[in-house]
């Protein structure tokens, strides 16, 4: 007999997500995901001046603050056909790197470790076999005795003091928690760096920025911060070079820490590698320009179908019509008005709210589908993409981190372990240092440029009477992100955002096609009907964001 | 190296960093140097402070701001300072885990905890647009309110209804001092605000055991008790008139004043050019971007377009959506027009039918 | 016809109403300026604050214009019979009757006017009330921008404005009033003084109107 669960609220994503599964024989076999809050921004957007646009709709979502800003600007200089100086696009690139390394980190650590850490058990593990252990996967500095023996004070203090505080009530001592008490020890204990290696890179996008959450340095048309080697209220080098001085420090962290904790849970937890697959459609686009019109990018796009790698097909620009013509929107199952399926630019966003019916209307998320499918997007999308289509960097990084997977685990594991609940967390660890990689190139390219006497960093936008129509799309930590745009006499007429998270999370379709995390979530082991831990982890591997995917 | 090591863990690094946060914080709050040790003797105590912190329509931009402060830093907070017993984005629990967390501490400290509010409350049909676990926003905010100690509202969203209560407010949204009326609340605004400043009050209130000073606004004067135009340091090149005429002109590039491209530095209360984000000593206005204002009620609706200076703003209420300059230029010409009318009709009377008994002058 | 000097306005009216119209042109003006600076110095080094300058002038010209704005209310309680509030609204059948006979005068249907009348017609008195309601309007939200953290301001401004870009806001769209009514009050200032016998201007600078001898 099927025995229905709702977990609600699903903690440690961004936003209000609900997750309700039927669970049988201890698996799920039915699952829907539920957005459970609505701000209305593309109702609030109408009839505003375009340039304000990235302001409104960058606080659709203060974890991924910057990828919406990109975005819309984007969106209305594809509309007016405005091109942006070589400066202001490698600026932004590196508010694109700089923004995901943050974001990465976080994600693993503070949102999904976890699941797959037992902080309780860490008061078991012996301090200098956790370094012994720690310096057999990586001769970072950080993992000494001395440190594990402090955090494990640490903790023992904690949970002697009886307020456990956010680590109440969880899953300790779940039998689905497999790693060795030293493993969780040096867990917890990156755990705690992880949280000063983020904010090295905030620190750097704040210096490029000027604060962040929300970005305060860009405009349609550029971007704001004046370049001026001679003058101290301009971007200079001495803040390049504490960018990218920071940078390095948090790309030393990703590879010697994140990567390498990310394999050893891999293969600690090989068992998982089975789960959570899903969707295999997959959806990533292009991103981090090299040029000003931006014809030849860093980060690969494309789709691949069914999983097919060998079907790839590439997605060559910010507007190829490949992309652009073929996404829509599904409302039958979200509480808006109707039950059409529409192109962005055709969309509208009325709500119609009302109670979760698992056979009606059950979310806020609008379905978006890609010819009429469901995709996931997200650092797996992109990685496969690029594996692929043999792009070098996501080759090696790829293979390199299956190669430490192996090591560990000590079988080999090829490619085909990405698809599921932990390949996506590698794919993230994976493109997380290839973004560093990247950051510190467009470091180098931009001070080249501004060497070469380059200075520009802005064109001013004029709007004409009329209607144009734009589309801004960027590669955001948790996937494909697209702005549409309507705008008309210059002001906004339709805007409409199809955002990773809508893709990932989004509800069933008029065909009841599942999303993707409601497929992911079929056949998913469940101990503990009680306590669902293996829901959230298949869920948190996708890095929800709900806020995002709702708007 | 020092830096790997996390402060919370370090004794004497810990007692070093945590006390220079208690002096930066006593500094704000423009306390005594002999305050100091008060402070941290309050923040150190046995029993950490119970808070629990509510998330409705938001975008976690709040949250987020606590992993950015360094002094403390988040783990100092959660760990060292105060109990964090309810946090969506941050707690281990979820589902009816996590409500059994929030029911605990709600129930063993009745009275005694801090409740933090990040986000709007929608309240248009009876709130249906926020919910969690079943239950709306309103009814949660009601519910947990009611045993709180004090509340603070983080982030312009809490205070005054934030991104989603711009017109036309599909949702309904409102900030905490709506709907919550007989707790002390306090207003710590921003989108995001700088988490010094939420730092600085919850340290405060560890110390003295009742809130900062705050203006009508129910914000602490310590942290917006002045205009970002008071402080900036381009505030010169605005009293000499030197303004930047477009992003990227060489005004810019000289780092002149940047109000004329929209800057809401002279009507915004913050401490942003002093307290600065990120670690980093910067702020907007550094980055040669305008304050958009982001601390001010409507901000959404008064202070756009960011960039153009008003009046070239909507005429507020009702929907109507002119410049208010091109309106009165308009008035004024057709005054004009009238008048001319008015005249030319005078003197043509006057050259048909002569001079009138009371014309006589 | 014969006329007769009367003493009308006292020096007390006189003096506010230069201080009011001055102040006002010199407040628009630098009002202006604050709002979009038209210049833009690239002289570096120089000793020229034109922000600070006109800011500093339009402050000065703002206690002008308060200091008229209250000698004004004061005299609308305790003038002189012409000076005060009810001779200049519609609260009497003959200031009601003034009103209509006004307006048909300044639509060239009818020339009569009150002959016993002495103050402001009831058309120009209403448009005077409004002004001065306005002009305190003007002022509080002046003060509020100039006083932001003072408690009563502050208070006040809140209840008032709502926020400083608000009064900010209020207080340019006002400005627009105070215009277009010094370009109508001018005019039909001449006007008056062309078609009637007071020596209407004139009277602003001497406080006496000529009238028919009764
Ligand atoms: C050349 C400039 C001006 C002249 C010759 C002038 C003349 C006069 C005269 C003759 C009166 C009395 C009218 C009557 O009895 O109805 C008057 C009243 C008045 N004027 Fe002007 N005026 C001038 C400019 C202004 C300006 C610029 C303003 C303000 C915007 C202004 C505001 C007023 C007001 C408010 C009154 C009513 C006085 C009261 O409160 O009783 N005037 N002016
Ligand atoms: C008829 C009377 C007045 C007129 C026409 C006038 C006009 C203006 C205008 C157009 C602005 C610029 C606002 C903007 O940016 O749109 C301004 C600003 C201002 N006015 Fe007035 N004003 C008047 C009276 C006053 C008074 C009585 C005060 C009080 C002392 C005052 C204080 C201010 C202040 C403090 C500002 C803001 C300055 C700043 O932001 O730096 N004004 N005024
Ligand atoms: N989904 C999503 Fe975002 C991201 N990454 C948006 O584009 O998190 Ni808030
Ligand atoms: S105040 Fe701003 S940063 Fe905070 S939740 Fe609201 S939109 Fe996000
Ligand atoms: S940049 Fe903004 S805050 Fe700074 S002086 Fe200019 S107007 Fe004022
Ligand atoms: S936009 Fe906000 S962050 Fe400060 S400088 Fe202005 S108040
Ligand atoms: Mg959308």
């Amino acid at each position: 007999m099927a025995q229905k669960i709702t977990i609600d609220p699903i903690t440690r994503i961004e936003g209000h997500l609900r997750i309700d599964v039927e669970v049988d024989g201890g698996a799920v076999t039915n699952a829907w995901s539920s957005g459970q809050m609505f701000r209305g921004l593309e109702i609030i957007l109408q009839g505003r001046d375009p340039r304000d646009a990235w302001h409104f709709v960058q606080r659709i979502c203060g974890v991924c603050t910057t990828v919406h800003a990109l975005a819309s600007v984007r969106a209305v200089e594809d509309a007016l056909k405005l091109p942006i100086p070589l400066n202001a696009q490698l600026i932004r690139n590196l508010v694109q790197g700089i923004h995901c390394l943050h974001d990465h980190i976080v994600h693993f650590y503070a949102l999904s470790a976890l699941d797959w850490v037992d902080v309780v058990s860490a008061l078991d593990a012996d301090p200098v076999k956790t370094q012994q252990l720690a310096e057999s996967l990586s001769d970072w500095p950080g993992n000494s005795a001395k440190r594990f023996a402090a955090v494990k004070a640490k903790v023992k203090a904690l949970v002697e003091s009886g307020q456990l505080g956010p680590f109440a009530n969880a899953y300790w001592g779940h039998s689905a928690m497999k790693l060795p008490p030293e493993a969780n020890l040096m867990a917890v204990s990156h755990y705690l760096e992880a949280l000063d290696y983020q904010r090295k890179a905030t620190t750097a996008l704040g210096i490029i920025s000027g604060k962040n959450p929300h970005i305060q340095n860009l405009s349609v048309g550029g971007v704001t911060a004046a370049i001026n080697l001679d003058n101290e209220a301009t971007l200079n080098m001495e803040r390049l070079f504490r960018v990218k001085d920071l940078v390095q420090e948090v790309r030393g962290f990703i590879n010697n820490v994140y990567l390498v904790d990310l394999a050893a849970v891999g293969a600690l937890y090989a068992e998982w590698l089975p789960y959570g697959h899903g969707v295999t459609n997959y959806l990533a686009a292009p991103d981090m320009p090299l040029d000003a019109a931006a014809t030849k990018f860093d980060l690969p796009g494309g789709t691949i179908m069914g999983g097919d790698l060998a079907g790839v097909t590439a997605i060559k620009n910010l507007s190829d019509p490949f992309f652009k013509d073929n996404v829509q929107e599904s409302i039958a199952r979200g509480f808006y008005d109707g039950d059409w399926q529409k192109h962005p630019w055709e969309s509208e966003t009325v709500p119609a709210a009302q109670d979760f019916n698992a056979d009606g209307k059950y979310s806020w998320l609008k379905a978006p589908r890609f010819q009429g499918k469901p995709m996931q997007v997200g650092p797996l999308a992109q990685m496969l993409v690029g594996y692929a289509q043999g792009h070098e960097g996501i080759v090696n990084g790829v293979n390199g981190a299956l190669d430490l997977v192996s090591k560990i685990a000590g079988t080999k594991v090829g490619p085909e372990a990405l698809f599921g609940t932990l390949g996506r967390h590698a794919a993230r660890a994976v493109r997380c240092s290839l973004m560093a990689d990247l950051t510190l190139k467009h470091w180098d390219l931009l001070v080249d440029n501004i060497g070469s006497g380059d200075l520009e960093i802005f064109n001013p936008p004029t709007f004409p009477k009329g209607e144009q129509k734009g589309v801004g799309v960027h590669e955001a930590p948790r996937g494909l992100l697209s702005h549409w745009i309507v705008i008309q006499d210059g002001k906004i007429k339709n805007y409409q955002a199809v955002v990773p998270s809508t893709w990932n999370a989004g509800p069933r379709d008029a065909q009841d096609q599942l999303g993707p995390y409601e497929a992911s979530l079929l056949e998913n082991p469940i101990a503990d009907p009680e306590r669902p831990l293996e829901v959230l982890r298949t869920i948190h591997s996708f890095d929800p964001c709900i806020a995002c995917a709702v708007h | 190296m020092a830096d790997t090591v996390n402060k919370t863990l370090d004794p004497h690094v810990n007692r070093r960093g945590f006390l220079k946060g208690c002096t930066m914080a006593a500094a704000a709050l423009g306390l005594s140097e002999s305050m100091v040790p008060k402070m941290v003797e309050a923040a150190t105590s046995a029993q950490r402070p119970p808070v629990i912190w509510l998330h409705f329509q938001e975008c976690t931009g709040c949250t987020e701001t606590l992993l950015r402060g360094a002094h403390p830093d988040i783990a100092q907070l959660i760990l060292d300072i105060i109990s964090l017993d309810y946090h969506e984005t941050i707690m281990a629990a979820a589902g009816y885990q996590a409500e059994q967390a929030l029911h605990d501490s709600m129930e063993k400290n009745a009275g005694k905890y801090i409740l933090v509010v990040e986000g709007g409350i929608p309240t248009a049909l009876n709130g249906v647009y926020c919910k969690i676990s079943g239950k709306t926003a309103m009814e949660m905010l009601e519910e947990v309110s009611s045993k709180a100690a004090a509340v603070i509202a983080y982030g312009t969203c809490a205070t005054f209804g934030g991104v989603q209560a711009a017109k036309p407010n599909p949702t309904g949204a409102v900030g905490v001092d709506q709907l919550v009326h007989d707790k002390p609340i306090i207003n710590i605004s921003g989108c995001p605000p700088n988490p010094v400043n939420f730092l600085g009050t919850v340290l405060h209130y560890l110390t003295f055991q009742r809130l900062p000073a705050v203006d009508s606004l129910k914000r602490p004067k310590f942290a917006y008790g002045r205009r970002i135009h008071d402080h900036c340091e381009r505030r010169a090149h605005f009293d000499e008139g030197r303004f930047v005429e477009q992003f990227g002109d060489e005004y810019h590039k000289l780092g002149y004043c940047l109000f004329k491209v929209g800057c809401k530095g002279p009507e915004t209360f913050a401490n942003c050019p002093v307290a600065r984000f990120n670690e980093a000593g910067v702020w907007p206005v550094s980055v040669g971007h305008g304050c958009i204002g982001c601390t001010e009620p409507d901000f959404w609706d008064t202070m756009t377009p960011f960039y153009d200076r008003i009046p070239n703003v909507k005429i507020p209420g009702a929907g109507i959506v002119a410049d208010a300059d091109k309106i009165g230029t308009k008035v004024l010409g057709v005054t004009a027009a009238a008048v001319g009318i008015h005249a030319a009709v005078g003197i043509g009377k006057r050259l048909i039918k002569g001079k009138s008994d009371s014309d006589v002058g | 016809m014969a006329y007769e000097k009367k003493k009308c306005w006292s020096i007390l009216l006189r003096l506010y109403h230069w201080a009011f119209a001055l102040s006002i042109v010199t407040l628009c003006i630098t009002g202006f300026y604050i709002n979009s600076p038209w210049t833009n110095s690239m002289t570096e080094g120089s000793a020229s604050w034109p922000m600070a300058y006109m800011r500093f002038v339009h402050f000065v010209a703002g206690y002008v214009f308060t200091a008229a704005v209250l000698t004004r209310i004061f005299l609308y309680l305790f003038g002189n019979k012409q000076e005060r509030i009810l001779e200049h609204l519609p609260v009497t059948p003959r200031n009601i009757k003034n009103l209509f006979s006004t307006i048909l005068q300044y639509s060239y249907i009818q020339d009569s006017h009150d002959p016993d009348r002495l103050g402001h017609n009831i058309l120009a008195g209403i448009t005077y009330v409004i002004t001065i309601a306005a002009a305190v309007f003007q002022l509080a939200s002046g003060f509020y921008m100039l006083f932001p953290e003072i408690a009563i301001w502050e208070k006040y401004g809140v209840m008032i404005f709502g926020s400083q870009q608000m009064a900010r806001y209020i207080h340019h769209l006002l400005m627009w009033w105070f215009m277009i009514f010094a370009f109508i009050h001018v005019y039909l200032v001449i006007w008056n003084d062309v078609k009637q016998p007071e020596g209407l201007i004139s009277s602003i600078f001497t406080g006496v109107k000529f009238t028919h001898k009764a």
